[in-house]
């Protein structure tokens, strides 16, 4: 028989010396004291209200008012509560990633893609494979009101005429269709005329960029190894300019082992002008490079400093760091959290040749092309392993984590990266995403007491638009 | 109460538990098209209008 009061229901935690505890299955969160942090712990450990109450006791006298405020919420359904209702959902193709470009001007040293060109010989897209994808995207996707393509690389403004004329392909030819494009840039051949095209055109930019000179020379450099950070800037200042009021575009940095000072990266990132920012751990085998084990304690000291400063400087106006964006009002529902990215299955990519692979991160691996734009989809018993494989409850370390209604179950490129299988979970990065979490939540409950939500709908009125 | 503060009332429940349009954006768990959690995305019913994606 199952535990009455399973740690998988609930999530007691301290980060920045606050205690805080998540009802897993409705997202309830709950700021405790020592002693009923102290409870919720040792009733988890131990599956007694007794045994639990006896131990408060002998820890810090008496626990029968702890006891009834746990009981009461318990009651209330805001402690151990039952799961939601959920099913597998029918997943249908809704995203392209177009690698318009199997080559690029940068050789970032940390690079998936092999310097941009998959480890083949570089390669742009031609229109006639573009304007076929789109094709087959609209094809597979009957029924669905929203469909996305992003423009991806290598360097994607290599091609750039390519792009311009797939988006206006698309959105010519299939007007049925709310079209939403992004463009993954390094920003270093943007100019103001492709950033005026871009943004009538609505479309949304991710920018890589580390952090100072410092840290983004480290990785982020030139075929002959020159530094790109002052290359860089004035085009990524300019876009951030230009879409000042709308939005529409943010700074993508990653971090490496030598480069685990997050708080200073960030807020140096916000200094800058950025309004928009998100810095991700890289995710690699090279062992003088990828986040390790060790790292994480370094870098939760690191998320707490940040989790601090970010609320603090809300008070002088909102700004996003995307890790800290948790809803505490509503966000994605159910069906959405228990699956994942979609990653060949909902989401797919494809190289410059039509070949088509799960997501960008395995394009070049031949043993997970899944077909081509223009013959069809050959392998359709590895579609079919990735469609298990984005549902959460199909993966079992993912089905017991308290993060599982945040994360997802995580990312399956990872997972074949780290340990050569889609569905085992590459550890380091759940330790990284369970210590974000925790961090988001400390976020809003700070907002919530300075009067300071950070973009949310109330529920009354969510409700009354889900109808 | 005395030792236990509420913050977040069952947000989970704010949602139409039988929701599952899919409209909304595909998340990028290695975020390099959007940020990581979907947790931190939102509802594209909730939003209907809404010109960008961030």
């Amino acid at each position: 028989m199952g535990k009455k009061y399973p740690g998988s229901n609930v999530h007691p935690f301290e980060f920045n010396g606050e205690y805080f505890a998540l009802d897993v299955n409705t997202g309830s969160l709950l700021e405790v004291d020592e002693p009923a942090f102290y409870f919720l712990g040792k009733l988890i450990e131990s599956d007694s209200l007794s045994n639990a109450t006896e131990e408060t006791e002998k820890a810090y006298g008496d626990a029968n008012e702890v006891r009834s405020e746990v009981e009461n919420l318990i009651n209330q359904g805001l402690l151990f509560s039952k799961p939601p209702n959920y099913f597998e959902s029918e997943l249908k193709l809704k995203s392209l990633c177009l690698n318009v470009a199997h080559a690029c001007n940068f050789a970032c040293k940390y690079c998936f893609a092999k310097q941009g060109n998959y480890g083949e010989k570089s390669a742009l897209m031609d229109f006639k494979v573009a304007k076929r994808a789109i094709d087959f995207l609209h094809e597979n996707s009957e029924g669905r009101e929203h469909l996305e393509v992003d423009f991806f690389g290598g360097e994607p403004l290599l091609d750039f005429e390519v792009v311009k004329k797939t988006i206006k392909y698309a959105r010519s030819t299939y007007p049925d269709k709310k079209w939403r494009f992004t463009l993954t840039t390094n920003g270093s051949l943007l100019t103001e005329s492709m950033e005026q095209f871009l943004y009538d055109n609505d479309v949304s930019l991710v920018l890589s960029l580390d952090g100072n000179k410092e840290v983004n020379d480290k990785f982020r450099v030139l075929p002959d190894g020159r530094g790109t950070f002052d290359l860089i800037l004035p085009n990524l200042r300019m876009v951030a300019e230009h879409r000042k009021e709308s939005g529409g575009y943010y700074i993508r940095g990653t971090y490496t082992h030598s480069t685990l000072e997050i708080s200073k990266t960030v807020m140096d990132l916000h200094d800058f002008g950025f309004k928009y920012i998100s810095l991700e751990p890289v995710v690699t085998k090279d062992g003088g490079i990828n986040i390790s084990k060790e790292d994480l304690p370094r870098l939760r000291k690191e998320y707490e400093k940040l989790a601090k400063e970010y609320v603090e400087s809300q008070k002088e106006g909102e700004w996003h760091f995307f890790h800290f964006n948790v809803d505490l009002e509503a966000g994605p529902c159910i069906q959405k959290r228990i699956h994942g990215c979609g990653a060949g299955v909902e989401y797919m990519a494809v190289a410059p040749n039509g070949d088509i692979f799960p997501c960008h991160q395995f394009d070049g691996i031949v043993e997970m092309r899944l077909g081509n734009v223009f013959t069809g989809i050959e392998r359709k018993d590895l579609v079919e392993q990735f469609r298990k494989a984005n549902f959460l409850f199909n993966k079992k370390e993912c089905a017991s984590c308290w993060a599982r209604f945040y994360c997802s179950g995580g990312c399956l490129a990872n997972n074949y990266t780290m340990n050569g299988d889609i569905f085992k979970p590459y550890e380091t990065g759940c330790e990284t995403q369970r210590m974000r979490i925790e961090a988001a939540l400390f976020v809003q409950a700070k907002l919530r007491d300075l009067g300071l939500k950070v973009d949310t709908t109330t529920s009354e009125e969510f409700r009354d638009s889900v109808k | 109460m005395r030792h236990i503060k509420v913050v977040a009332k069952r947000p989970f429940w704010n949602i139409n538990k039988k929701h599952d349009c899919r409209e909304c954006q595909t998340p990028c768990k290695s975020a390099c098209k959007t940020s990581v959690t979907v947790g931190n995305q939102v509802c594209e019913v909730k939003k209907p209008i809404k010109r960008w994606i961030w």
